[in-house]
């Protein structure tokens, strides 16, 4: 066992926390190695001036203040496991809720789509409606009687305009 | 090992709300968990306040604990790790006087003494955060290195680096006081 390592497990032999094994080892080295004489000489030096430092004493009524605020860290606690024994129904309510909201949300979203994209493809007689609607405000050569698209009255118009 | 029976009995009696048990558990605990909190942060109120918390944590966990080590060693685990947070956050300074040393028959020894604690508080606070923490588990609380790394959350080999390194700090800092 070398010097280092012996330096480092001083402290342990001095605590008696070595194997028998690592103890004859240690004190083998230690009986030819001056170095690590003084070591350990001043490791028991070193843990004799430690503990000169006085201890200061436990503030008074620690114990009971402790005791008291876990008292009242327990009480709301107390509490809370009762309120919290009621939180899966109310978990439950809720998530029923926001699911009959979404679903809504989206068979709304589904009309608006189907009336938007049906919007072009009028009945007949809506059409009809429409096109009595646009002669009474003065906008009849607007709409192409044979009913196509405002495209192709534009496109008449344009025309009509060019010859 | 009779004491660790007893503190896991309390902890029982702690986890199903028995607040007398917790109050005999902080009566048998509280000067080791003072002591170390205020040899590593030198300051009373700091230490008061780190040594409630430690207590309250154990109190706080009663439900979730399991005797996979000492309570002893639980109990300063938690306490390891709020000094260090402690010490994290803010500079380590030494703000306390020191508590007066014991009635001496002469003032010359009185005086010595408190030279020489006051050279030793100093010392202690000037060592880095984790080497003062194995000092002072080691020799005002008289842990094993066993103990100490499991307080520390680290391997014993580390425990025995960072104790060699704060006894060679404190040697060259203290070296005039060692006996001749």
């Amino acid at each position: 066992m070398g010097c280092r390592e012996v330096q480092q497990k001083i402290d342990l032999l001095a605590r008696q926390e070595v194997t028998s094994s690592e103890r004859e080892r240690i004190e083998n080295h230690l009986a030819s190695c001056e170095t690590c004489r003084q070591s350990l000489k001043r490791l028991r030096d070193l843990e004799d001036v430690l503990a000169v430092l006085p201890t200061p004493p436990v503030p008074e009524g620690f114990a009971a203040r402790v005791v008291v605020m876990a008292g009242q860290q327990a009480a709301p606690e107390r509490s809370t496991e009762k309120l919290s024994s009621s939180t899966p129904n109310r978990m439950r309510l809720a998530a029923g809720t926001l699911a009959a909201l979404a679903a809504g949300l989206l068979i709304g979203l589904f009309m608006g789509h189907e009336t938007w994209r049906s919007g072009g493809q009028r009945s007949p007689v809506a059409a009809g409606q429409a096109v009595d609607l646009l002669a009474a405000s003065g906008f009849e050569s607007l709409v192409d009687p044979s009913g196509d698209s405002l495209a192709q009255s534009y496109l008449s118009l344009t025309m009509a305009a060019d010859r | 090992m009779e004491q660790h029976a007893s503190d896991e009995t309390l902890m029982q009696a702690v986890a199903g709300g028995d607040l007398a048990a917790f109050e005999k558990l902080v009566l048998c605990h509280q000067e080791s968990v003072w002591r170390t909190a205020y040899r590593m942060v030198n300051c009373r109120q700091s230490a008061e306040d780190i040594a409630q918390r430690a207590f309250l944590r154990v109190f706080e966990a009663r439900k979730r604990y399991r005797p996979t080590a000492a309570f002893r060693t639980y109990l300063h685990r938690i306490v390891v790790r709020l000094c260090l947070d402690h010490l994290r956050k803010r500079h380590p300074v030494v703000t306390d006087d020191l508590v007066p040393v014991d009635d001496r028959s002469s003032p010359e020894l009185r005086a010595i003494d408190r030279e020489q604690a006051e050279a030793v508080q100093k010392a202690i606070g000037r060592l880095p955060s984790k080497q003062r923490t194995v000092i002072v588990l080691r020799y005002y609380e008289g842990l094993s290195g066993a103990e100490i790394a499991a307080a520390m959350e680290t391997s014993p080999k580390a425990v025995e680096r960072l104790l060699a390194r704060g006894r060679k700090t404190l040697e060259t800092r203290l070296g005039r006081f060692f006996s001749k």
